[in-house]
């Protein structure tokens, strides 16, 4: 068995030391010195869920029942031979696997040593047995099972006991303040095509960008929409990264399949049936990690989902979903409100981002009607518009000023649902002012999607965070367009209060997503998704929601 | 007597679309009419094709890289329904050829409503062909799409037609119209229409037509809204109580209702609500 997990023990052992000098008696006390060993163990003895296909034989891990070569995805377990030198004649460490259903564990040989399923539930190690060691499986996130250690007296009497718990990792997604890996984006040639979008990504990212084929993919390039990323991690660095794939089910659909499923990358899928447009990536997003007003900490933020109400009605992501993600515990998701929008995600107003500066290190950034209007009524009316008088109908900034439906819509959006979600956040994350930013957005109503609506500006909130090989915070914006001159920026009404907004750590990308994704009622983020490196450890992070 | 049917068809080409006209003539004419009546019902026909063809023809320059309008496909947007995206779609030069394909109905119902949409972005004319679906589109998918974009339109060019529209048997339409009407600036010609569907039978007529009462300043309506504030529908409760803070603040808040929608169960209504009372 090749296994790559080890519990380390040194403190322990460096008891155990102290403990075999401690011998006022003149004879050794092993009961003690084991007693101390076992109470000095770790309660939880952290693993991941086995759910990859290690050995790419097209079956998920677990079940490959007994193959597991090429595995590493076990943790290992290690009982030290100087603990079972100790035991008398007659005495055994019994080793109980308890609820042991999704747990197992299997000797370095292969040996299938401990498993509820199979009634194997009982290993005795005596002394002169040499250093033992279990290498643990689980078969799914959160799965538990108990390990009970006994040191048994020759008389059958129990001298000690000491109960571990055996968890694996929970499914943990990936929040903005966790450094990018890989980004994807279908380079596009329809519709106007997206190459600036795309070399701006390449330029920055080098080969850490991928670009998906649009042949392959049906023209899909809602790549935020039909996955999201999510990792499981264990000890010693290891990690799992599975893809939460989305019962969406347009073109993409098959792409993880493809293109991500193998060794440590996992597809799965929870849910089925016909999906609404919440059922989408876009419409899942995480905090950054926080601690709320009742003081309760969440290491690895919190998700939070859109949902669309329609009379007494809510359409949200499947419950299939939303319940698995509930279970994990850790990440705890709350919804908002997001009936205004035609689309209906929550990437599409808000978002979070990296910065060093903030009291937390991040901060929300949050679509601001009010600051549309008061930087175009500052404005000269007579500038021209080109991209809004082919994509909106409004040729100059007077047009957008003067139509007074738009901006009664969009009074109603701001005081309806974006201070509603402020107001929201605020409670749930303890947000103070400091860290919420505010950016110029305007909503337009859309034709053939009721009286919902989508951006006007090019929502600059729907962005993505990324890392170049540097480390180097990135972000890819959508260009706001709200110039004449489109290659001067300087020139442009919306990019300083943009660039006022964002830290200053960051390096703006400003992204032409305007034909492809801005005209089809996305942005940048919807068209891109990106793996992440965890960076906290749930196993000493987040226990309190274990328990 | 004897019927005479005379065909003629015409072919040409624009923008790389083959276009084919048909015309048909009719005579009705006694046994024994000389031959030279059928050549000028002939000759008549042809100049009618030929005129149709340079008409045609004489439109703006199409450019280089011009694209076929006849065949051009939307694209699917993110939330599922389809949309022309590129924005070169929307210069004058392509209008007619997708004025064309719209009032042709070549497509079927979603691309057909594509079409009205981005027809109502365009720079060239396309308020006809838009006002046509809105008037005669088999399909109320298409008609409400349609409709929206007249609210770019000129009012004396789509009075008529919101104001058929508002009475569509359709109610996404006639809730699309009412939205339309108060998003136009000058929809307050059409106040009447819209206090009228204060009493529509479908919640969302009437939550579009207390909206679009308070976005085009109606005041002389405001005395038909306090009605709507007990509505079932918490979309027409809200909407009736902006409108009403819009053209009467003071009015409305002594609104007898009031104190019974600050702890309304819809959070935009009791937060509405409150506000107005503050």
């Amino acid at each position: 068995m090749n296994t790559t997990k080890r519990i380390l023990l040194g403190s322990i052992l460096a008891t155990l030391v102290i403990g075999c000098g401690d011998d006022t008696a003149g004879t050794t006390v092993p009961e003690v010195t084991i007693k101390s060993f076992l109470e000095g163990m770790d309660e939880v003895v952290a693993g991941i869920a086995n759910i990859d296909d290690d050995n790419s034989n097209g079956k998920e891990d677990w079940k490959d029942g007994g193959d597991v070569a090429g595995e590493n995805d076990l943790v290992e377990f290690t009982f030290p031979a100087q603990i079972l030198a100790m035991l008398g004649d007659g005495e055994l460490l019994r080793v109980t696997l308890v609820g042991g259903q999704s747990v197992r564990a299997w000797a370095t040989s292969g040996d299938l040593m401990l498993e509820g399923a199979s009634g194997l539930t009982t290993l005795e190690w005596m002394s002169g047995d040499g250093e033992q060691t279990l290498h643990i499986e689980h078969d799914y996130f959160l799965s538990e099972a108990k390990l009970k250690l006994e040191h048994v007296g020759a008389a059958g009497g129990v001298f000690t006991r000491r109960n571990l718990r055996l968890v694996a990792g929970p499914l943990i997604l990936n929040n903005h303040l966790m450094p990018s890996e890989d980004t994807w984006v279908m380079k596009v040639t329809s519709w106007g095509g997206n190459t600036q979008m795309i070399d701006s990504f390449s330029s920055v990212l080098g080969n850490r960008f991928h670009e998906i084929s649009q042949n392959a993919y049906g023209s899909d390039v809602w790549v935020q929409d039909e996955i999201e990323f999510a990792t499981s991690s264990g000890p010693n660095g290891h990690r799992v990264d599975v893809v939460v794939d989305l019962i969406r089910d347009r073109g993409l659909d098959p792409f993880p399949e493809n293109e991500l499923e193998g060794p440590d990358m996992a597809v799965m899928v929870w849910g089925s049936g016909n999906a609404s447009s919440q059922d989408s990536g876009g419409n899942l997003e995480i905090t950054p990690p926080f601690t709320d007003a009742d003081g309760i900490e969440y290491p690895f933020g919190r998700i939070y989902y859109g949902e669309w109400s329609y009379g007494n009605s809510t359409t949200t992501m499947h419950n299939d979903l939303t319940t698995f993600m509930e279970e994990q515990k850790v990440q705890d998701p709350f919804t908002l409100d997001t009936s205004f929008l035609c689309v209906g995600h929550v990437d599409e107003f808000m978002t979070f981002v990296p910065d060093s500066t903030a009291p937390r290190g991040f901060r929300l950034i949050m679509s601001d009607v009010d600051m549309a209007y008061e930087i175009l009524d500052a404005a000269d009316p007579n500038i021209s518009l080109s991209r809004y008088n082919s994509g909106h109908g409004f040729s100059d900034v007077g047009e957008i000023i003067e139509d007074n439906a738009l901006r009664q819509l969009n009074n109603e959006i701001q005081e309806d649902y974006i201070d509603t979600t402020i107001a929201t956040l605020r409670s749930t994350m303890n947000l103070s002012d400091e860290e919420i930013v505010l950016i110029p957005a305007l909503f337009e109503t859309v034709s053939q999607c009721y009286d919902t609506n989508a951006a006007l500006i090019p929502g600059t909130a729907n962005l993505i965070v990324g890392h170049d090989a540097d480390g180097a915070l990135e972000l890819f914006i959508p260009d706001p367009f709200m110039r004449t001159n489109e290659n001067d920026y300087a020139s442009d009404l919306m990019i300083p209060a943009f660039e006022a907004a964002f830290p200053a750590e960051a390096n703006l990308n400003w992204v032409d997503d305007w034909d492809v994704y801005h005209m089809g009622l996305g942005e940048v983020h919807c068209g891109t998704n990106v793996t992440r490196t965890p960076t906290t450890n749930w196993w000493t992070e987040a226990l309190h929601f274990l328990d | 007597v004897t019927a005479f049917l005379l065909a003629t068809c015409g072919v040409y080409a624009r923008n790389e679309v083959y276009i084919v006209e048909f015309h048909l003539y009719g005579a009705l004419f006694q046994t024994g009419v000389k031959l030279k009546r059928l050549l000028a019902i002939a000759i008549f026909g042809s100049v009618y094709a030929g005129i149709a063809f340079l008409a045609q023809s004489s439109n703006a320059a199409v450019p280089a890289d011009s694209v076929d309008v006849m065949t051009v496909e939307p694209a699917t947007t993110r939330a599922g329904f389809l949309r022309f995206t590129d924005s070169t779609l929307t210069e004058a030069v392509y209008a007619p050829g997708l004025s064309s394909r719209l009032t042709n109905a070549v497509d079927g119902p979603t691309v057909r409503a594509a079409l009205a949409e981005l027809l109502s972005r365009s720079e060239g004319e396309w308020v006809d062909a838009v006002v046509y679906t809105v008037q005669h589109d088999a399909d109320p998918a298409v008609r409400e799409a349609a409709v929206v974009g007249l609210k770019r339109a000129t009012w004396s060019a789509v009075e008529s037609t919101l104001l058929a529209a508002i009475t569509d048997e359709d109610a996404g339409v006639r809730a699309m119209t009412a939205m339309t009407i108060g998003a136009h600036p000058e929809g307050a010609n059409a106040t009447l229409a819209l206090v009228s569907s204060l009493t529509d039978t479908d919640s969302d007529v009437r939550a579009m037509a207390a909206r679009s009462i308070g976005w085009v300043g109606a005041v002389d309506a405001f005395s038909a809204l306090p009605a709507l504030l007990d509505d079932a529908s918490a979309d027409v409760r809200l909407r009736a109580l902006r409108a009403m803070r819009t053209l009467d603040p003071v009015a409305t808040s002594r609104a007898s209702q009031l104190s019974s929608l600050k702890t309304d169960a819809d959070i935009r209504v009791s937060n509405l609500a409150n506000k107005i009372n503050e």
